[in-house]
């Protein structure tokens, strides 16, 4: 769940202007990124129209509940409903457990917001999310995360099951008071545990379409839950000075950059066992064995690389996204391929 | 073809993060990081257990 939060900040991160005089706006943390002098003065500044405030309003709410997030429910959410319906489980159902999901998942990234407040203010890498930049108050965010969670697990109950509405809601609380408040301050294990969260939509989308959970929607959640570490581990070495200026104790800033590559490919390799295992558990075919060898492979290789090269840990997060992105597009395919 | 790939599955689903958990370092230096650090490893475990239980 984290990881493409944080990509599309790399991916469109805005510049800093130390010294310039000029401070992202407040909407920086949407499109954009407009740049307002930091002498402007109200009497001289032209008044926002209310179509204006309302635009503004509606970006940052936008930017609270991280929607690049949205990308890794789609990922991991269809291929899931795909292998648990052996075939497509029908648009409708697609689409509603799709919308709860980007509910649930919006409501706990907009409560995670509020009780990271701090420490995104004093990282160069969130600093211009809605909150730091005063676009929107705590208590606002905080309402709309929990109007977002509540609707979010009410829609998925009315227009799937209640078991995946349960998981929904559950992972919320998870990533929120586990994740976000227990462990991500307190440990370098934060994310490894924490990851649990990100891999739930897995999880949802099989109980979606059956009801149940049944062991192939557990590998599932495990391949994202061994994926989430390495993935996070190799954004954390490039970002390793902001995490210690916010006191975040990731692996690279608790043990090093050498011991967070050993770790990485560690789990590397336990990723590509463990989708391995999808392949008789789940009974796909060659499609999806092919693709699972070749990305594994791929990860373990760019792991080792790391090890010697720390400066590559970006090429390796990147990696980590096609990585998932593919090995889920293969269950998918696969499935539907067989099912013709 | 299944059986071998649950053989190279749980062995590398379940062996590299053995290896990891014993090399880690710094050593955890409390019960509760100990325990951070055996969660994934059981989890792998058992998911392996499973998997061989249904194949």
């Amino acid at each position: 769940m984290i990881f493409l939060a944080t990509r599309g900040l790399l991916v469109s991160a805005p510049q800093v202007y130390p010294g310039s005089g000029w401070t992202p706006g407040p909407q920086a943390a949407g499109a954009g990124y407009p740049l307002v002098p930091v002498t402007a003065s109200a009497p001289t500044a032209p008044s926002p129209s209310r179509r204006g405030l309302v635009v503004g309003r509606l970006r940052a709410w936008l930017a609270l509940i991280k929607p690049r997030i949205i990308e890794l429910l789609l990922i991991t959410t269809v291929p899931a409903m795909v292998l648990a319906a052996r075939g497509w489980p029908g648009t409708g159902l697609v689409a509603a457990t799709l919308v709860g999901g980007v509910l649930t998942a919006g409501g706990a990234n907009a409560i995670n917001n509020v009780v990271d407040r701090d420490v995104d203010a004093r990282m160069e890498r969130t600093r211009r999310r809605p909150l730091p930049t005063a676009a929107i108050g705590p208590a606002e965010a905080f309402a709309v995360g929990v109007v977002l969670g509540v609707t979010g697990f009410f829609w998925l109950w009315a227009t799937t099951t209640l078991l995946a509405a349960v998981l929904a809601i559950a992972a919320l609380a998870f990533y929120v008071v586990v994740y976000t408040i227990a462990l991500k301050r307190s440990t370098p294990q934060n994310i490894v545990i924490g990851g649990a969260a990100g891999a739930a939509p897995a999880l949802i989308g099989w109980a979606a379409v059956t009801g149940s959970v049944a062991l192939q929607a557990w590998l599932l959640f495990a391949v994202v839950f061994f994926w989430t570490p390495p993935h996070f581990w190799a954004l954390a070495i490039r970002f390793r000075a902001d995490y210690a200026a916010a006191g975040i104790p990731m692996l690279p800033v608790v043990a090093g950059e050498a011991e967070t590559a050993r770790q990485i490919l560690a789990y590397a390799v336990s990723l590509t066992g463990i989708s391995l295992l999808v392949y008789p558990v789940a009974d796909l075919g060659a499609v999806y064995l092919g693709v699972a060898v070749a990305l594994g492979l791929g990860f373990v290789i760019g792991a080792v690389a790391l090890l010697h090269h720390p400066h590559r840990a970006l090429r390796v997060f990147q990696f980590s996204n096609v990585y998932l992105a593919l090995l889920f597009g293969a269950v998918a395919l696969d499935v539907l391929v067989e099912a013709g | 073809m299944d059986r071998a790939v649950l053989v190279v599955g749980s062995l590398l689903g379940v062996g590299a993060l053995l290896v990891a958990a014993a090399f880690t370092r710094p050593r955890p230096s409390t019960p509760r990081e100990v325990v951070y650090l055996a969660l994934p490893l059981i989890g792998a475990i058992v998911l392996a257990g499973f998997a061989w239980s249904r194949v």
